[in-house]
């Protein structure tokens, strides 16, 4: 069997869209394994950590998929809570804000939330820079992560008076005299139908609804005699945006690139996505379709999507159950182009193999080489846990073995049981680990 | 199964339009990327540009000596014929840049006088920004110059990086790119410095089943170039650097050369001396010391780096060029210091200059609001340098056609 595929050829779920987003069901020529509860783990966890591998792989899909979308309450409102209260007394520093965020990636019990709030933060592509302060960026990630699982239509509506979305889209004074149709461009391109799906004039009058918006202080206000009476409110722009099924597809689109593979589909893939998404635009049914589905269990999707560097590091550090400090991490990735607070252009990241190139992997290989050393920024708490002083063990839990056989057999023979760390190292280094 | 694969590739980059062929690319242009990896990059020319942040007093930087309004404004900061490095009978350099004299005088310095902004706003942030974007009129700008000019080189060889920053501050927006990842090199970090294991290179080495994954195609692919990068760099770092001052710039600029003479295909590097925030060469107060310390540093960096790469043969391949967001008043203010310019001296250094003193003097009698007026739009440099130095189309990257300036040989 080829080093990556998995066994539900693509053959059957290109070919047949029903078949591919049907749920996927276990048999003897799909079987439930190592590799498909790891795949499930990077996509929707950033990674799993051994317990949770082998959790799933006794639970099977149906109840692991169940337990990452709908976690325990009860562990994660404490959490929230806790973590909220300790993000909002750092907030006075951009940084800090980053740190935090990290650090409730790499802890928290819900990740696949965090996913999402990074899905959506990577559409919205609000820049700290420009938005203003830390507590008004503070305020849209909030508004982002409540609604990532939610409805698009609510969190859009908010989005689009957000003081962070009026700041960073250059559109802090949307005057009755002076509509910003930069603004209404940025909307209507990146969180409605896309370009080709609106004239001129949908620009003129989206710029128009949006009149009588203003952002001051970093608060948002709305001042009625700057809105222009003659056109909608904000709300009626947000029901025409998502009145036109072009605005679901590129939704649809987004969300495949996101959780199923960074190679395009053909349409008739998507079709049953806008199906599933239009008109309610109801977020959390159509994830949990995609993440059941058959297609999403193929090698269509199997390590067909490249990680992010903070996909990568915050992996990393689930998969080894660490806790590293998140401030040298945040200024670490953004050394390597991902500062998650600062998307570089309204389009969000360069994403899939933009990511890759000579210099980007050696960077991957610093930063990690850096979380794994003994001393430095990290501290050293990155480590394999002692009872699991195994290089197989290493490769089972990072790269399920994807590897050819002889690179499997070169890594191990040049492992010392002592430097697990650099076996580590060496594996973070491979093409296949860059793939989630 | 492989034959789905061709078919649905083929189909996205049939369907639909420039998201999906961009998204694609790199296993679309795997050929390409392959014959580009063979191609040796050691003809490919370089840019170095150097950021002076805060606004550099260019009259205290290429000094007009013997002008009377130059003498009559500048009560503690005016330097005389005798202090400065005089070049010919009117201007001469700061007394703190012999590096710079003897590069001018060797012929591998150019200054071009009087560059400015049109319509420079006079205010740091924005003023930058114009420099940065050189798109002064475009409102919510969201790439910078050297970021246009990575996505176009990217193109050629998706497995290369076209540009990276070299330096500790936050990456300047210059570098902002839409389609590209543009990496930050700190020099007092770890400079790429993982050294790979001898299990690692022979895992590198076993191929993959690359037509199954395209990603993992690529991926490989780029994992076993970055492996050989890292040799080569290593070897580069190995060597001894020149004799380099120990300033930050310094630093940057000797890392800037040994990424060069590791031949990673980097065209476009930046880097910057000032401080990010609002920048060191922002003197509103007591400017002598201050500013003749960081005038130090600049010519001291950059003949290091101008010397370094001589030695190895490589400044045929280089051009460097410094600018800052705006000039300074011609008089001084009340704190010994001065105000927010306009136009200022570009200074370009490379193996390839014919030298000497482009575009009109610094003209102190036709001042607005007390500064020089600019002669030069900025974006003429650039269109140089893009055009004529790095062979890019430099109306695609500034958006208009600006004419270039003869300055090479």
């Amino acid at each position: 069997m080829p080093a990556t595929t998995h066994p539900a050829g693509d053959f059957v779920v290109m070919d047949n869209p029903r078949h591919a987003w049907a749920a996927y069901e276990p048999d003897r020529d799909h079987p439930w394994d190592l590799k498909c509860a790891a795949h499930l783990y990077r996509r929707t966890a950033f990674a799993g950590t051994w317990l949770q591998l082998q959790q799933a792989m006794r639970d099977g899909p149906h109840q692991t998929i169940d337990r990452l979308i709908n976690p325990p309450r009860e562990q994660v409102d404490p959490f929230n809570q806790q973590h909220d209260l300790m993000e909002a007394a750092a907030a006075n520093s951009i940084e800090q804000l980053r740190a935090w965020w990290l650090r409730r990636m790499i802890t928290t019990p819900d990740p696949l939330t965090e996913i999402m709030t990074l899905f959506w933060h990577n559409r919205f592509a609000v820049r700290a820079d420009r938005a203003g302060s830390g507590r008004v960026m503070l305020g849209y990630l909030r508004l982002l992560r409540a609604q990532a699982m939610g409805q698009y239509g609510p969190m859009l509506s908010a989005a689009v008076r957000d003081p962070a979305v009026l700041k960073g889209y250059d559109a802090e004074a949307n005057r009755k005299a002076k509509p910003n149709n930069h603004f209404a461009r940025r909307l209507l391109r990146r969180l409605g139908p896309g370009d080709g799906h609106y004239t001129k004039a949908d620009v003129a009058a989206a710029a128009r609804s949006m009149t009588g918006w203003f952002a001051l202080r970093g608060n948002a206000r709305f001042i009625e005699r700057e809105h222009d009476a003659a056109a909608g409110s904000s709300d009626d722009l947000v029901r025409h945006m998502l009145a036109d099924r072009a605005t679901a597809e590129q939704l649809a689109r987004d969300l495949y690139r996101w959780l199923i593979s960074d190679v395009d589909p053909p349409a008739t893939l998507i079709e049953p996505l806008i199906e599933a998404l239009y008109p309610g635009y109801h977020i959390k049914p159509v994830v949990e379709m995609m993440l059941r589905s058959n297609l999403f269990f193929s090698d269509v999707a199997y390590r067909h999507r490249v990680k992010s560097p903070v996909e990568l590091a915050v992996g990393l550090i689930r998969s080894l159950e660490g806790l590293v400090p998140t401030e040298p991490l945040g200024r670490d990735l953004t050394a390597l182009g991902h500062d998650v607070l600062n998307p570089p252009t309204a389009a969000g990241w360069p994403h899939g193999p933009r990511w890759i190139n000579t210099i980007s992997l050696l960077g991957r290989a610093d930063i990690v080489g850096s979380l794994l050393a003994a001393k430095g920024p990290y501290e050293g708490k990155l480590d394999i846990a002692p009872d699991r002083r195994d290089a197989t063990f290493v490769l089972n839990l990072l790269v399920q073995n994807d590897l050819p056989d002889a690179a499997a057999n070169a890594l191990l023979a040049d492992a010392a049981p002592d430097h697990l760390r650099q076996l580590i190292h060496a594996v973070c280094c491979l093409p296949e680990y860059q793939l989630a | 199964m492989i034959h789905s694969r061709r078919d649905l590739l083929k189909a996205s980059l049939g369907t639909s339009a420039m998201f999906s062929l961009s998204a694609s690319m790199p296993m679309f242009m795997r050929s390409i990327a392959c014959a580009a990896a063979k191609h040796t990059s050691t003809d490919d020319t370089v840019l170095v540009v150097v950021q002076l942040t805060g606004g550099n007093d260019g009259l205290n930087t290429l000094v007009p000596f013997d002008h009377d309004a130059y003498a009559r404004s500048r009560h503690t900061l005016r330097l005389t014929r005798r202090d400065v490095l005089a070049i010919n009978d009117h201007f001469g350099f700061h007394p703190d840049m012999p590096g710079f004299e003897r590069l001018y005088k060797d012929g591998h310095l150019t200054v071009v006088q009087s560059a400015g902004c049109p319509n420079n706003p006079r205010n740091h942030d924005p003023a930058r920004l114009n420099w940065q974007t050189a798109e002064p009129s475009v409102k919510d700008p969201q790439t910078g110059w050297i970021g246009r000019a990575i996505d176009l080189t990217a193109t050629q060889a998706p497995n290369r990086p076209a540009g990276a920053f070299v330096g500790n501050i936050a990456q300047p927006f210059a570098m902002n790119a839409a389609e590209s990842v543009v990496p930050t090199i700190r020099s007092d970090g770890p400079i790429l410095q993982y050294q790979s294991t001898p299990g690692l290179n022979a895992a590198l080495s076993v191929p993959r089943d690359i037509n199954s994954n395209p990603m993992l195609d690529f991926t490989s692919r780029c994992a076993i170039d970055a492996a050989a990068a890292q040799r080569r760099l290593a070897s580069s770092a190995n060597r001894p650097a020149g004799n380099y001052p120990a300033y930050q710039l310094a630093d940057d600029l000797r890392t800037v050369a040994q990424l060069i003479r590791a031949d990673l295909g980097i065209r476009l590097f930046y880097v910057e001396l000032g401080g990010g925030g609002i920048g060191g060469f922002d003197n509103h107060a007591n400017q002598k010391d201050n500013h003749a310390a960081l005038l130090s540093q600049l010519a001291g960096a950059v003949t290091a780096f101008i010397d370094d790469l001589k030695r190895d043969r490589l400044l045929d391949r280089v051009l460097l060029m410094t600018f800052s967001e705006f000039g300074r008043t011609v008089s001084e203010n009340g704190r010994r210091g001065t105000g927010h310019g306009e136009a200022a001296p570009m200074f370009l250094a490379g193996g390839r200059l014919a030298g000497g003193l482009i575009g009109p003097p610094m003209n102190l009698d036709d001042l607005v609001d007390d500064a020089p007026r600019a002669a030069i739009d900025f974006r003429r440099v650039y269109a140089t340098a893009l055009s004529q130095w790095l062979r890019l189309d430099s109306r695609a990257i500034l958006g208009a056609d600006f004419t270039p300036l003869a300055m090479f040989t």
